[in-house]
């Protein structure tokens, strides 16, 4: 990838695992591996500026219409610090408007490296069920 | 040792002790409502009128096993409004004000330029006994639609309101069940008060059964009878005053529990009309919700959207007297700021001394909004056209 970044050896992020760095020193990413696929964020939340990436990972609580509450995505859900805004992942998006979205950035796998770019990607905009 | 008591003499039963009499007290006039405004030229729909039936009238149409039952008097005693409680024209020598068509037709139709008006008759607010309530709700409606949704209706202006009683559900579905394909009713209607707030599971029957039918809910503050909830958390207020301009904060408190009960997600046909005032509570309250709601919706998983994303599809309020500032130069932007082309409908509130006449209503509005909120607004949430506003009382 031209003016990307090398980040880790892909060896060292497991399912479910997560690298927070500055990509040149500079811009704070979350690169995270969910389901198997690496994918990247700015580690900036949408809503008022947090280090999204930097929030716990878990499942998002959701009901199927009626009383009763389960437990979905778990595992994928990345929850903001700073007031609790849950991104799907590896989408990024909120749960509750999918137009919020963490700001991806492209990932690509070269000779064993972890490679992120700096200049954002706009992934289409999947449907989420909850 | 003191003496007796003078025996009671026969026939002495029923003393006043509450001193000068509603009619007495009344002075607002019909003409005064206007307050020197101008027709508006509008189909005007009033949203709100509440009929009345005469002494008697009610309990024809009860099952004889009820006919004997004595049935609490209502008015709000406990907090006796100082200035009466009706429009002093309203005021007739044979019922209670709001109980001759004929008059109401005329004050309506002829003097304050309203084209339909939506009927929702109170049916004396929560009861102890809910089979009592149940009856005078069946009782209300098939006297509604004996009377002046039948032969008073002549003119085809009056819409009429299905009556139910939400804390006796199976009796609320069943009459919803009863009038819905009645061509003259347009929504059903509960009192305001409750003993729980309407998102409780326990509604969800009566809720399902209006959204079933496609007929709205209104919601409006019944005939106070005392059994009820204190009007406010901490209590009483201590006078009228404080009691009316507090009493839509249970509108409020209504409107956030159909949400966060899920009400609103599982029947996205309801519609609710709170029928009485709250809606210059709405805006802030809304946004209260919205600030917390991403963190903490996991608490309430079928809530799926943010509190201010489900009124301009689900709520509607009628516009109270009480609302807005006074101030003409700021009354669009508020109406603005609260979405009142949206969600904001005219009623009348006749006859009650406190009427909203159509029109001194939103006088100072912009054309196009004074008309979504008196007559567009109702038109598109009861499926009615709009009429001619030069139409008459045939
Ligand atoms: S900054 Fe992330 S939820 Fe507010």
């Amino acid at each position: 990838m031209r003016d990307g970044y090398v980040v880790c050896d892909v060896d060292a992020l497991a399912e479910g695992g997560r690298i927070i760095t500055r990509l040149g020193g500079q811009i704070s990413v979350g690169v995270f591996k969910i389901d198997g696929q690496v994918v990247a964020f700015r580690n900036y939340c949408p809503h008022a500026g947090a280090p999204a990436c930097e929030g716990t990972l878990g499942g998002a609580v959701v009901s199927d219409g009626g009383h009763e509450r389960h437990l979905a995505h778990d595992g994928r859900i990345l929850k903001c610090p700073w007031h609790a805004w849950e991104f799907l992942l590896p989408e990024g998006v909120t749960i509750t408007r999918p137009e919020y979205r963490l700001m991806r950035l492209p990932v690509a796998i070269e000779d064993g490296k972890v490679v992120v770019g700096s200049h954002p990607v706009r992934p289409p905009r999947p449907q989420v069920s909850a | 040792m003191s003496a007796a008591p003078p025996a009671r003499p026969e026939g002495a039963v029923s003393v006043d002790l509450t001193g000068l009499s509603a009619a007495a007290l009344a002075t607002k006039t019909l003409h005064a409502a206007a307050q020197g405004h101008a027709a508006s030229g509008l189909p005007v729909i009033d949203a709100a009128v509440h009929p009345r039936p005469r002494p008697g009238e009610l309990h024809r149409y009860m099952p004889k096993v009820w006919q004997q039952r004595r049935l609490p008097a209502g008015e709000r005693y406990y907090y006796p409004n100082p200035l009466g409680d009706y429009l002093k024209d309203a005021h007739v020598a044979d019922g209670p004000p709001g109980s001759d068509a004929a008059l109401t037709a005329r004050h309506l139709f002829e003097e304050c330029g309203v084209a339909q008006a939506v009927l929702a008759p109170l049916t004396l607010g929560l009861l102890p006994d809910l089979d009592l309530l149940a009856v005078i709700c069946s009782a209300t409606n098939e006297w509604l639609a004996d009377t002046w949704l039948g032969p008073h209706n002549a003119h085809g202006r009056f819409k009429g309101t299905i009556r139910v009683a939400p804390n006796h559900p199976e009796a609320a579905v069943a009459e919803i069940e009863r009038w819905a394909g009645h061509p003259g009713f347009v929504q059903i209607g509960v009192p305001m008060q409750s003993m729980q707030l309407y998102g409780s599971r326990v509604f969800h029957p009566v809720w399902e059964a209006a959204a079933h039918h496609g007929l709205p809910v209104f919601i409006h503050a019944d005939a106070e009878t005392g059994v009820e909830l204190a009007p406010t958390t901490a209590g009483y207020l201590r006078h009228f005053l404080g009691f009316a301009a507090y009493q839509p904060m249970t509108f409020i408190s209504h409107l956030a529990s159909f949400m966060v009960g899920g009400v609103l997600d599982r029947l996205p046909r309801l519609r609710l009309v709170f029928g009485d005032g709250g809606f210059d509570m709405c805006a802030p309250f809304i946004w209260r919700l919205d600030k917390d709601y991403r963190p903490m919706r996991g608490d309430m998983p079928w809530m799926m959207r943010l509190p201010s994303d489900y009124i301009a599809q689900h709520v509607r309020f009628i516009a109270h007297r009480l609302e807005g500032p006074e101030d003409p130069a700021i009354l669009n932007e508020w109406l603005a700021i609260s979405d009142a082309a949206e969600t904001l409908l005219f009623g009348s509130n006749y006859p009650a001394w406190n009427m909203l006449h159509p029109h001194a209503a939103f006088a100072g509005a912009a054309p196009a909004l004074r008309r979504r909120i008196l007559v567009d607004n109702a038109a598109a949430l009861y499926g009615l056209a709009a009429a001619p506003a030069e139409e008459t009382v045939s």
